[in-house]
């Protein structure tokens, strides 16, 4: 049975193959597939080179005639201990910093933005055109705009150089909000919470009962861009941070790449100091980018889903 | 007795060079050096040792509670860390932290805005201290105030850090530039070195027929191209005072280097990325660099390990090695009708201390000791600004297995050269504006000659923000 199973599914996909060459001609096949190629390789190659690097000496980074080769495990072993061993594991620092930093910046931004975009889609009150509109528009603003501003009101309460200096502005997050009332506007029937609110719920018990469970594809495809969003926070951090010690990833990143040899051998260098190389560089960035990879695969399925959100109003 | 103790002090020295850390120069084992010259290395150090102990003692710290903040890179995590082994009383008072230093006027500017956060002490070099030595920034505690005048004067090149008359850093290194060749290759080339830009010329041609694809040197930014200009006395930003700034590049001696530039482009004796780049490392491995001006620190911090290996793997057939003498260095190059040579400078930090410090003694102290102190200096690469340390760094040269011969005297000599143009920086950022000149160079396909009105045009706008009068006499 479970053969006969196989040679039908051999057999349509061989006919969907034939339909599909049918369609195109082979040449367009052809055509598809080189382009669709090229793109894979120019997205592709740059990670698997990074990939490599870490395992490469600066000796032999670019002198293989083919670039994508493995090293050594000697050198992978090297960049591990030198990254782990920056400024004293100032490395796990910053990756501890980030994990909290980002942990606690998407459940504020998701607190604040959910409620604030289903009663934008679903409520009737005075003003709502207004907030609408002030939503898009800080939307559109640049985040360099915005710098100056936090920095100071931030000072003003004695929060920089702490973590509340990125994770407060970070909770800030009106992108979600807009999506969130674009889900609900066009997903959320409004026959269906009348019904819940004849039915004696209160409007608490409408969203946490019924739109929060309808929202879930939202849920996962918010959060990954919140995590995405802060993860890779740069620049409100780089301004608010001075102390090493509560850097986030991105900023500590940048003073491995800024401050160390990694980039620039020999430059100025000291006694005693420890000798930095592209690998090491190559190894600190494939610090901060593993964690998203894995945020992805996991929450992949609600990402797609979530991202078809308004496009077939019900 | 006092001779014995001097030839063990140099023992101990010898030593301790030897087991510092990657970046350090190896010293040749004790069997290859003459007694003399081991005796003369040991007066020479223990003579510096002392002098600077004794000049630092100077600085007095009256307020033991309040901690410092010093900005540092990476590479001067030592410098810290040595600072509290010598001061173990203030060790919990230094706190550092590793910034990139090219944010330190931005930063600066913030802090001013709030009123606090500045770091007490910062690593950087003049040319960052002159941006955040004006009004607006008003960043740094003149140091002619609390530093001894004649420990001021021992401070080779501090006129980079004089503002307005008024001492505002304290220099760490020199990075005056010198001409590198590949000694071997040019002995079997049967070529010979340089002493003025045409015979560099008249090399190039040379080189171009006979030796296609060896290099003479290398343009591909900023620095480098401050190597050709400042070497001819261009005066491309040139600070009359402290609202005046030249920027004349229709004068000769910018039109001189720029034709330099395009005859070695042309006949393919000049590559085109900085030092740094894979492509030009590759040259130098594969034993294609016959010639380059770069600064000193480029001897043992990238010729030793980056271009000459062994590196830290494995390494191509051709590659020249870190013991086999390849390393010849040359004084700066002169213009035959120039009476003297000047040289670039790429590079050569100080140490800045703030206006805002609430432990000026203590802040003091350690910029103090990071210029002066012989035993973190011992096997440095970098050319000490601290005139009795020099010594330090040419015993340590003298003896290195990648020289020639020994470049102590070149070296030396090269620190008096350096261009008065290079020396005093406008207060805003040069490399960046110049690379993209150099780069527009090789995109728009044009001569250097041609592209030289562009650095008018890219330098104006930056100086007059900064405040400066611009004008081209």
């Amino acid at each position: 049975m479970t053969g006969q199973k196989a040679t039908n599914n051999r057999a349509r996909s061989r006919m969907s193959l034939r339909r599909y060459l049918g369609e195109l001609g082979i040449v367009g096949y052809v055509i598809r597939l080189a382009i669709l190629l090229v793109f894979a390789i120019y997205f592709v190659v740059p990670l698997v080179w990074l990939l490599f690097a870490t395992t490469r000496d600066p000796s032999n980074l670019y002198s293989n005639w083919f670039p994508l080769t493995f090293g050594s495990l000697d050198r992978l072993a090297t960049s591990w201990n030198n990254i782990i061993a920056y400024q004293n594991g100032e490395m796990l620092l910053w990756m501890g910093n980030s994990i909290r930093y980002t942990g606690l910046s998407l459940l504020g931004s998701l607190a604040i933005c959910i409620p604030a975009g289903y009663i934008l889609a679903i409520g009737h009150f005075p003003g709502r055109r207004v907030l609408l509109w002030l939503t898009l528009i800080t939307m559109l603003l640049p985040v360099s705009a915005m710098v100056l501003p936090l920095f100071l009101e931030l000072n003003l309460a004695h929060l920089i150089d702490t973590q509340w200096a990125v994770i407060l502005p970070a909770m800030f997050f009106p992108f979600g909000v807009y999506l969130t009332y674009v889900y609900y506007g066009s997903s959320l029937p409004g026959e269906l919470v009348d019904a819940a609110r004849v039915d004696g719920c209160s409007e608490l018990r409408v969203f946490w009962n019924l739109a929060l469970p309808l929202g879930r594809p939202l849920l996962g495809l918010l959060a990954f861009i919140s995590f995405n969003a802060n993860w890779n926070n740069f620049f409100g951090p780089y301004v608010m941070l001075n102390n090493d010690k509560v850097y986030n990833m991105p900023v500590g990143l940048n003073s491995v790449v800024a401050a160390t040899s990694a980039l620039r051998p020999g430059f100025n260098p000291t006694p005693g100091a420890t000798s930095f190389v592209q690998a090491d560089a190559a190894m600190a960035a494939l610090f901060m980018i593993v964690p998203v990879v894995i945020v992805f695969i996991f929450s992949m399925r609600y990402v797609t889903k979530g991202a078809f959100t308004g496009g077939v109003k019900g | 007795m006092k001779r014995a103790l001097l030839l063990l002090a140099a023992v101990v020295l010898a030593g301790c060079s030897s087991t510092t850390g990657s970046a350090a120069p190896k010293v040749t084992p004790a069997p290859a050096q003459t007694p003399a010259s081991v005796s003369t290395a040991a007066a020479v150090q223990s003579a510096v040792a002392a002098a600077a102990s004794a000049n630092i003692e100077t600085a007095k710290v009256t307020d033991t509670t309040d901690p410092i903040t010093v900005w540092i890179d990476q590479a001067r995590q030592p410098v810290v860390d040595g600072f509290k082994k010598k001061y173990p009383q203030y060790a919990s008072l230094v706190t550092s932290t590793v910034v990139d230093r090219e944010t330190f006027p931005a930063k600066d500017l913030l802090f001013n805005n709030t009123g606090s956060g500045w770091p007490d002490v910062v690593f950087a070099e003049p040319r960052l201290v002159g941006r955040v030595a004006d009004a607006q920034h008003s960043f740094p505690l003149d140091l002619s105030t609390v530093v001894p005048a004649d420990m001021l004067k021992q401070y080779a090149g501090a006129d980079n850090c004089v503002f307005d008359g008024k001492v505002y850093c304290l220099r760490n290194d020199l990075a005056q530039m010198v001409t590198y060749y590949n000694a071997p290759l040019f002995t079997q080339f049967g070529y010979t070195v340089p002493k003025t830009f045409e015979d560099m010329q008249a090399l190039s041609d040379q080189v171009a027929k006979d030796h296609p694809g060896y290099y003479l040197g290398t343009l591909g930014d900023g620095w480098t191209w401050l190597s050709f200009m400042e070497a001819s006395g261009c005066p491309y930003a040139a600070s009359k005072s402290s609202t005046t700034l030249m920027v004349n590049v229709a004068d000769p001696t910018c039109t001189r280097a720029a034709q330099l530039i395009d005859h070695m482009v042309a006949n393919k004796t000049l590559w085109n990325t900085d030092y740094f780049t894979a492509s030009w490392v590759q040259i130098a491995n594969n034993n294609k660099l016959l010639m380059l001006i770069a600064p000193i620190w480029a001897a043992l911090g990238t010729f030793k390990g980056t271009y000459y290996c062994p590196c830290t793997g494995a390494t191509t057939k051709t590659t020249p090695t870190i013991t086999d003498k390849f390393l010849g260095v040359a004084a700066p190059l002169k213009w035959a009708a120039d009476a003297t040579a000047q040289t670039a400078a790429m590079g050569g930090s100080a140490w800045t201390i703030s206006k805002h410090t609430k432990n000026q003694g203590l802040a003091v102290l350690f910029a103090e000791y990071a210029t002066q102190d012989p035993d973190l200096w011992n096997g440095s690469s970098n050319f000490a600004s601290w005139i009795p340390l020099q010594p330090v760094f040419n015993a340590v040269v003298a003896n290195d297995p990648i020289f020639a011969s020994d470049p102590s005297a070149v070296f030396d000599q090269a620190g008096t050269e350096i261009s008065p143009v290079g020396d005093a920086w406008p207060r805003f950022d040069l490399i960046a504006p110049l690379t993209t000149v150099v780069k527009d160079m090789y995109s728009k396909k044009q001569t250097m000659v041609a592209t030289l009105p562009e650095v008018t045009s890219a330098l104006t706008p930056l100086a007059k923000a900064q405040g400066y009068t611009v004008v081209n006499k």
